[in-house]
C-alpha cells in the first residue's frame, strides 16, 4: 500500500507542471488557502465535539444516556447526516438505546423489533468482522432488492435511508454496540467523518463501562452495608439476650436475698428483746438457711438449662411436651379456677431441640397466661392451648388466655421488659419472657404475642419442624 | 392525747413469694408491729380494714396486676393507705411514677432491714396524722350540729368580727339575747376564746363574709 501511495504521489508530481501552466498562479493559491481553512475548521469542530462528549462523560457518571444523545447530535451535525442511532449488543441482537432526528416509523420499528443481524446482512458482517460498515446506496444493495435483509428494507422504506455508516463499539475486542448514521441521499462519508464516528464509538464504550463500574460499586457498597447491619443486629441481639439473662438471674437471686436480709434483721432484733426471744430467732435463722439454698438453686437450675446439656438436640414430640406441662400445672389451674381447652393435632412432625429448655418456655407461657387471668371473673378464666403444623413446615403452639389483655404499645416491649413469673410449687424456675424468647430463638423459632378475641392475649410459639427422616 | 387508747398499728404485706412474706412478717413482729400478709392484691381487697393506722408493703410486680396499677385502683376507691414499694428490678421510671402518686418509699430488693422499718414507720405516722385530722374534723362538725339554727347564725356573724350591738340590729333582737346565744355557742363548741372560735368557723366554712 505504501508503495502504491508513493507511486500515485509521483504521478501527481509529474503532472503538476502541466496544470500550473493552464491556471493563473494567484487563483491557485486562493483555492489552497480556502481548502486548508475548511479542513482546519472541520478539525476544530471535530475536536470541540469530541471534547464536549468527554465532558459529558465526566459530568454524568453512572448515566450513559446523555453521552449517547450528545454523540448523535454532534455526529449528525459534523458529518452532515440526517439522523443516527446507537445500539447495545447483548450477544444476539442489537437493541436501540438512543436516536437523533430518526424518522418516527423507523425508530418505532427498531424499538419494537430486536435488530438480529442475519449471516449475510450488512450489519451481520459488521458484527462478525468487527469492522465499519459503509454502504453508499442501501436501495441499490442486494439485501434490499432481494428483500433478504429485513432490517435494511426497514431502513430504506421507513427511514428513507440511502447512504449509511455503521461503526461497531468494541470493548476488549468484543462487540458491545454500534453507532449508525444515515443520509437520505447517495453521498458517501469521508475518511475523516468515519474516523470521527469511530472516535465517538470509543467514547460511548467508555460511558457504558463507567456506568457499569459505578453500578457495580453501588451494588457492592449496598451489599457491604447490609452485611454490616446484619452483624450489628446480631451483636445487639446477643447483648440483649445477655442482658435478659442477667436481669432474669439477678431477679431470681434478689428474692431470696431480700428474705435473708429481712430474716437476719428480725433475728438480731428478737435477740435484743428482754428476755431474748430465742424461738423466733431460731425460726428466722432456719428460714435464712433455706433461703440461701434457694439462692444457690437458681444458679444450679440455670447451669442445668444452659450448661453442658445445651448441646443436646433431640427430636421432641410437641404434643407430648405440651400435655406434660399442662399436667404438671394442673393443680395451679384448679387453685385459680381456670378452665382449659386443649386442641392438639395428631401426628405432628417432631422438632429438634433441648427438651428441658422448651419445657421451661411452655411452663412460663402457661403460667403467664394463668397470671394474666387473675383479675377477671372466675367464670371467665379460660386457657386455650393448641398445637398444629403450618404450611411453612413449622409447628405452632398457641397459648391463649381470657384475661384483660395487653396494651398494644406494651406488647412490643413485653419481651424486653424483664417480666418474671416466679416459681411456685417447685415446678419450672420462672424465667423471664425475654429469656424464653432467647431460648426459642436458639431453636431457630419465634415467640410473638397478639391481642385475643374478644379479649385476652395469645402467645404464639413457632418452631421449625424436623424433617421426618431426621426423627 | 384525748385519753382514749390508740388502736394498734397494722402492717400489710403483699408478695407472691411465701418465704419473703414470712421474712417480712418476722421482721415487723421483731419490733412489735402487727402484720397481716397476702399472696395477691385480690386477697388483700377481701380483708376488712381495721380502725387504726396502717401501712402497705408490696412488690411493684404482682401476679396479674402491677403494683402501680393497684396503687391507682386504691386511690380511685378512696382507700387512703400509705404504700412502701419493693422491686427486684432497677426500674427508675416506675420509681418516679410511684413516688409522684404518693408512695412513701421505693426499696430495691434486697433492702436493708432498717430502711424497711423506717419506711413503714413513716407510712404509719402519715396514716396516723391523716386519721387524726379526719377525726378532728368529724368532732368539730358534730359539735356545730348541736347548735340551734339561731346560734349557728350568730356564730357566723361573731366570727366575721361584728359587735353584739351590730348583730342585734341585723337580726332584730335585743343585745342581751345575742349575749346569751353567744355564750351558748362558746360552751357548745368548746371554744376557749374568740380566736379559737374563728379557727373552728374557718375549718367548718361558716364564717360570714370571711
Amino acid at each position: 500500500m505504501s508503495t502504491a501511495a508513493s507511486a500515485k504521489r509521483r504521478r501527481v508530481a509529474r503532472r503538476r507542471p502541466q496544470r500550473q501552466a493552464r491556471r493563473p498562479p494567484a487563483r491557485r493559491s486562493e483555492t489552497t488557502v480556502a481548502g486548508l481553512k475548511r479542513e482546519l475548521n472541520e478539525a476544530l469542530q471535530q475536536q470541540a465535539a469530541t471534547a464536549e462528549v468527554l465532558q459529558i462523560i465526566a459530568s454524568s457518571p453512572g448515566e450513559s444516556q446523555p453521552v449517547f444523545d450528545a454523540i448523535l447530535k454532534h455526529a449528525g451535525r459534523i458529518c452532515d447526516a440526517e439522523f443516527g442511532n446507537i445500539y447495545r449488543w447483548d450477544g444476539e441482537a442489537l437493541y436501540i438505546v438512543a436516536w437523533h432526528n430518526t424518522p418516527a416509523p423507523f425508530a418505532a420499528y427498531r424499538s419494537r423489533t430486536p435488530f438480529r443481524p442475519g449471516p449475510t446482512s450488512l450489519i451481520g458482517h459488521m458484527i462478525k468482522t468487527k469492522t465499519v460498515a459503509h454502504v453508499t446506496d442501501a436501495a441499490a444493495n442486494e439485501g434490499y432488492i432481494k428483500r433478504s435483509d429485513p432490517s435494511l428494507v426497514a431502513a430504506v422504506e421507513l427511514g428513507g435511508v440511502r447512504t449509511y455508516l455503521g461503526v461497531p463499539m468494541l470493548k476488549d475486542d468484543e462487540i458491545v454496540g454500534a453507532v449508525t448514521i444515515f443520509r437520505q441521499e447517495v453521498r458517501p462519508f469521508t475518511d475523516k467523518q468515519i474516523a470521527l464516528i469511530a472516535n465517538f464509538a470509543n467514547q460511548a464504550v467508555i460511558a457504558i463501562e463507567n456506568t457499569r463500574l459505578l453500578s457495580e460499586l453501588k451494588q457492592r457498597t449496598a451489599q457491604l452495608s447490609r452485611a454490616v447491619a446484619e452483624l450489628q443486629r446480631e451483636r445487639a441481639n446477643k447483648l440483649m439476650n445477655l442482658e435478659a439473662m442477667t436481669a432474669s438471674i439477678s431477679h431470681e437471686v434478689r428474692q431470696p436475698l431480700a428474705s435473708i436480709a429481712s430474716n437476719g434483721g428480725a433475728a438480731l432484733r428478737f435477740l435484743r428483746h428482754v428476755p431474748p426471744n430465742l424461738d423466733e430467732t431460731r425460726l428466722a435463722l432456719d428460714r435464712m438457711v433455706n433461703d440461701s439454698h434457694r439462692a444457690s438453686q437458681v444458679f444450679d437450675n440455670i447451669r442445668a438449662l444452659f450448661g453442658k446439656a445445651d448441646q443436646g438436640h433431640e427430636p421432641i414430640d410437641v404434643n407430648e411436651l405440651t400435655l406434660g406441662v399442662l399436667q404438671m400445672l394442673d393443680a395451679e389451674f384448679e387453685r385459680n379456677g381456670i378452665a382449659t381447652d386443649v386442641a392438639l393435632t395428631a401426628a405432628l412432625p417432631p422438632v429438634l431441640g433441648h427438651k428441658g429448655q422448651l419445657q421451661e418456655v411452655l411452663i412460663n407461657l402457661v403460667r403467664n397466661a394463668v397470671e394474666a387471668m387473675a383479675d377477671v371473673e372466675d367464670d371467665r378464666r379460660l386457657l386455650r392451648v393448641s398445637a398444629e403444623a403450618n404450611s411453612g413446615n413449622q409447628i405452632v403452639v398457641a397459648i391463649e388466655n381470657s384475661g384483660s389483655g395487653i396494651d398494644r404499645r406494651q406488647s412490643a416491649k413485653l419481651f424486653e421488659a424483664f417480666v418474671t413469673t416466679k416459681a411456685q410449687g417447685g415446678q419450672g424456675m420462672g424465667l423471664g419472657l425475654a429469656l424464653c424468647r432467647m431460648i426459642v430463638e436458639r431453636h431457630a423459632g419465634a415467640l410473638s404475642i397478639e391481642t385475643g378475641e374478644p379479649r385476652g392475649s395469645i402467645f404464639r410459639l413457632v418452631l421449625p419442624a424436623a424433617s421426618r427422616g431426621a426423627a | 392525747m384525748n385519753g382514749r387508747p390508740e388502736p394498734q398499728p397494722l402492717v400489710f404485706v403483699i408478695d407472691d413469694d411465701a418465704s419473703l412474706r414470712e421474712a417480712l412478717s418476722s421482721l415487723f413482729r421483731s419490733v412489735g408491729l402487727q402484720v397481716k400478709t397476702f399472696a395477691s392484691a385480690s386477697e388483700f381487697l377481701q380483708f376488712k380494714l381495721p380502725d387504726g393506722p396502717t401501712c402497705l408493703v408490696l412488690d411493684v410486680r404482682l401476679p396479674g396486676l402491677s403494683g402501680l396499677d393497684f396503687q391507682t385502683e386504691l386511690a380511685r376507691a378512696h382507700i387512703d393507705i400509705p404504700i412502701v414499694f419493693m422491686t427486684g428490678h432497677g426500674d427508675i421510671p416506675m420509681t418516679v411514677r410511684a413516688m409522684k402518686a404518693g408512695a412513701v418509699e421505693f426499696l430495691p430488693k434486697p433492702f436493708r432491714d432498717q430502711d424497711m422499718l423506717d419506711a413503714v414507720q413513716i407510712g404509719l405516722e402519715r396514716d396516723r396524722s391523716r386519721r387524726k385530722n379526719a377525726g378532728d374534723a368529724a368532732k368539730l362538725k358534730a359539735s356545730f350540729e348541736t347548735l340551734t339554727s339561731r346560734e349557728q347564725e350568730i356564730m357566723g356573724l361573731v366570727t366575721a368580727g361584728l359587735m353584739n350591738k351590730q348583730i342585734a340590729g341585723e337580726l332584730g333582737v335585743s343585745e342581751i339575747t345575742v349575749k346569751v346565744h353567744r355564750g351558748n355557742v362558746m360552751r357548745k363548741m368548746g371554744a376557749k376564746s374568740l380566736a379559737d372560735l374563728v379557727r373552728m368557723a374557718d375549718a367548718l366554712g361558716v364564717r360570714r363574709g370571711g
